[in-house]
């Protein structure tokens, strides 16, 4: 993974002071909350509910075991012994001292971490696919653009102050794992016609209060140009989009409103100005970066790898069939012969979808570095990759998840639910998520009754702002404030895959009592509807439209 | 009026401190004294240009949200423009004083006025502000250690040519010699 | 001013975020019941919310962004909560809270 050299650390260090001097003029009340909020909100630290919160940013969701432990021991040292993994590869503390806050940044420099522009409106911290580096349908490694694109938008002066919030995800693979269509800049890495690989730029996709799936404005952008064509659209963004109104102010408004080829006829003319100035990068430049990013020293295997076909096959095989049922769904292929990618379930009836504990980030250092050459990545389904297990450690591994809880074998079931932390935590939030999760998971604790649902995604958020992701589930449900009271709407029909859509809202709003119920009706509807079990919900829903679950979820009403 | 300027402008490192300078931001309809610094709207000066010519001593001061390339004709005839920011989060004047630097050659001083607090100085800076009017109230003394809290910068800006990136492959590059890099840049430009 | 009967002045206290209730000796206490409360705008003591709020918002040192909500007024006096909002702001997460043990 990248190294920081020494401007790199320094950068961090410097801004560990920087944010200590100014909460010590915050404390010693020079500074009031309305200008002190800026500054920390650049530091990812927000005031909530009941506490402050720090959002640590994860860089395109890597992480090493040195740290997962740093991280195990901000938990335990500054905090209540638990975080949370949040649905933008970030991960959350959510009851530090102001004071301490300096102190977790300088540990967090320590390991080459930060909390730099995780808040505010700046530029977010760069997301990528979990499997980026070894999945199988990889054009190239994302990472190296998202470390050229982090180190771009670090601090950059020009970008401090958008009308908003700003998104970048970028995916090297054919499919999606990033939902690039649904943030503010996507970028695909794609094959142009004469074989050389380039940037395919989609822009102003989002959620919140009004989703849009991006349109592509420029399908190839040679890497070269992978900053100056970004520095373009985000002057264009600073200029023109809209600062009256809060909720008008993403980029998404902009591109709508002045339609994706104006927006991106604007975009190449302030590209003409800048793309041949020094930010555009040279081979020298890019193959730095790559060169942190090499493959590991994978073993070489006597004879042919084994494959987990060999393994089902062999004597090694666990009895247990949760085995056979975690191995189909949380461990998928890996480019290099005799390795997968195991996916950890952050997901259990009795845990807030993405809440970890000290102790378990010790053990997922632990496991990472025993079983995945000491890296995991984080995903924006809240769960964690091990991205090189060696098919032949699956056995020890799985028994080792187990006894943490992490196996379950519900990936991109219904049970891995996304959720945002909601109004127990959020001070945006109308209505509670983790409680509804909970309820949902507990209700579909069954593996056979999970299968049977085949692969279905619930995205679960407590405001219109969208951190649950709900539009973009296949099965989404939004907490509502109706007259004090929580409510909740259920949409059908969303997914941030490469058929990217925005899920319809299906009739009114449940109480926290009737959502799990509502849910199960809409499922119970698809299995009466679908051609044949492979058919998946999505595609079921697609086909026969929301009339028929309208019918099945609020018929005996 | 106090403001903060360059005390060394053609340091590499430059130094930053705070003077004394009268300045008039004159209403369009306020008469201009016969001498002394004035700035004037963009308005005024298309009304009144041949005669702001002729007085001299005469700055623009315009909203950040103006398009530079709307008083690009303007900018060989004065030497002072003064971007307003009528709140600090909006950061439209970063852009404006990037393109002012960058792209229409301003050599000039140019100056933020309104919202402007300490923590923002040095991302004004790196966009090519030299000099600084503080928000009401905000000392500017105390906000000079603003420009001390970064010595690296990833990305070029009005200040710096070539991304980190870049300067860091140089020959003979090391932190210490930050000058000989500063020196190199001219070239670049 | 409210039309519900019955206000406390509330807000986040700066060392820590913790949620706080303006109490009847002006000091910040963490505890719900101990809030001071306001009867159609003013206390017993003839002191009035909207003065009060804007003294709680000079009080930049100790606490943030200082606000009233309506409360209700049990037989026995205990203070209750009308939004599920300051409900949960009064309680804690709830759901977190058992499960981590925190009280």
């Amino acid at each position: 993974m990248y190294q920081y050299n020494e401007f790199d650390q320094k950068i961090v260090r410097q801004r560990a002071a920087q944010f200590g001097d100014q909460v010590r003029r915050r404390l010693s009340g020079e500074v009031t909350e309305n200008e002190f909020k800026p500054l920390r909100l650049q530091n990812g630290l927000y005031m909530q509910l009941h506490a402050y919160m720090l959002r640590v940013a994860i860089p395109y969701g890597l992480l090493s075991s040195a740290q997962l432990r740093k991280l195990a021991h901000i938990a335990r040292t500054y905090d209540r012994d638990y975080a949370h993994f949040t649905t933008r590869q970030n991960i959350q503390y959510n009851w530090p001292k102001l004071q301490d806050v300096p102190k977790i940044l300088e540990e967090l420099a320590e390991v080459e971490m930060h909390a730099i522009q995780t808040s505010g409106n700046c530029i977010r911290n760069i997301t990528s696919d979990p499997f980026a580096g070894v999945a199988r349908d990889e054009i190239e490694d994302p990472r190296p653009y998202c470390e050229l694109l982090r180190q771009w938008s670090t601090f950059h002066p020009e970008f401090a102050y958008l009308p908003r919030k700003f998104k970048f995800a970028v995916t090297g693979a054919e499919e999606d794992r990033a939902a690039i269509q649904v943030h503010d800049i996507g970028i695909r890495l794609v094959r142009g016609e004469d074989g050389t690989v380039g940037l395919a730029f989609y822009v102003g996709g989002g959620l919140g209060r009004t989703p849009f799936v991006a349109p592509c404005i420029q399908p190839f952008v040679p890497k070269a140009h992978l900053l100056t064509y970004s520095e373009a659209i985000l002057r264009v963004y600073n200029r023109l989009g809209r600062r009256d109104n809060m909720y008008k102010a993403r980029i998404k408004i902009l591109v709508k409103s002045m339609g994706a080829e104006a927006f991106a006829h604007a975009v190449e003319e302030e590209w003409q100005y800048i793309k041949d100035g020094p930010l555009q990068l040279r081979e020298q430049d890019i193959a730095r970066v790559k060169s942190y990013f090499q493959e590991p020293e994978y073993p070489v295997f006597q004879g042919t790898a084994p494959t987990v076909e060999s393994l089902m096959l062999s004597k090694e095989k666990p009895s247990d069939p949760a085995f056979s049922a975690w191995v189909d769904n949380n461990v998928v292929g890996h480019r290099k012969p005799g390795y997968v990618a195991v996916s950890l379930s952050m997901k259990r009836e009795t845990l807030p979808p993405g809440d970890v504990t000290d102790n378990h980030l010790d053990a997922l250092a632990d496991l990472a570095d025993r079983y995945s050459m000491g890296e995991a990545v984080v995903t924006h389904r809240q769960n964690v990759v091990f991205p090189n297990v060696q098919v032949a450690l699956l056995p020890p591994l799985w028994e080792e998840l187990t006894q943490l809880g992490f196996a379950t074998p519900n990936l991109q079931r219904l049970t891995d639910v996304i959720a945002c932390p909601g109004l127990d935590f959020c001070n945006l939030a109308n209505a509670r998520s983790i409680p509804v999760a909970m309820r949902i998971t507990e209700r579909f604790q069954d593996l056979e009754k999970l299968y049977e649902l085949g692969q279905v995604t619930l995205n679960i958020s407590g405001c219109i702002n969208a951190c649950g992701h709900h539009h973009v589930g296949n099965l989404g449900v939004l907490g509502i404030d109706k007259l004090g009271v929580e409510h909740y709407q259920l949409m059908l029909g969303g997914s941030s895959a490469n058929d990217a859509s925005i899920g319809k809202i299906l009739g009114k709003a449940f109480t926290e009592h009737e959502i799990a119920d509502a849910v199960e009706k809409a499922l119970l509807c698809y299995i009466g509807l679908r051609t044949s079990p492979q058919e998946s919900f999505l595609a079921t829903y697609r086909r026969v439209g929301a009339q028929p679950f309208k019918d099945a979820v609020y018929g005996d009403h | 009026m106090e403001i903060i300027r360059k005390a060394t402008p053609t340091d590499t490192v430059p130094r930053w401190e705070v003077v004394q300078e009268d300045c008039v931001h004159a209403e369009d309809s306020q008469a201009l004294a016969s001498s002394g610094q004035v700035t004037v709207t963009l308005e005024r000066w298309r009304a009144e240009a041949d005669a702001l010519k002729a007085r001299g001593q005469v700055g623009l001061r315009v909203l950040g949200e103006v398009d530079p390339g709307d008083y690009a004709d303007v900018l060989p005839h004065v030497d002072l423009v003064c971007i307003q920011f009528p709140k600090f989060a909006d950061g439209r004047g970063y852009s404006a004083a990037r393109l002012l630097r960058e792209r229409y050659g301003f050599t000039g001083t140019l100056r933020a006025l309104g919202d402007v607090l300490r923590d923002q100085l040095n991302y004004m800076a790196r966009c090519g502000f030299d000099s600084f009017v503080m928000a009401p109230g905000k000392d500017p003394r105390a906000s000079l250690s603003a420009f001390e809290d970064f010595s690296e910068s990833y990305q070029p800006a009005a200040d710096e040519v070539l991304p980190l990136w870049r300067r860091a492959s140089l020959p003979g590059f090391s932190l210490s010699d930050f000058s000989k890099v500063d020196g190199n840049r001219e070239g670049a430009a | 001013m409210s039309g519900e009967k019955f206000q406390v002045i509330t807000a986040n206290r700066t060392d820590d975020g913790y949620v706080v209730y303006l109490a009847a000796d002006r000091s910040w206490t963490t505890s719900f019941q101990d809030a001071l409360v306001f009867d159609s705008g003013a206390t017993d003591s003839g002191e009035s919310l909207d003065g009060l709020l804007a003294w709680a918002g000079l009080q930049q040192r100790d606490v943030c962004d200082p606000y009233f909500f309506a409360v209700e007024r049990g037989d026995d006096g205990a203070l209750g909560t009308l939004s599920a909002r300051e409900r949960i702001r009064a309680a804690g997460p709830e759901a977190t809270l058992r499960v981590w043990g925190y009280a």
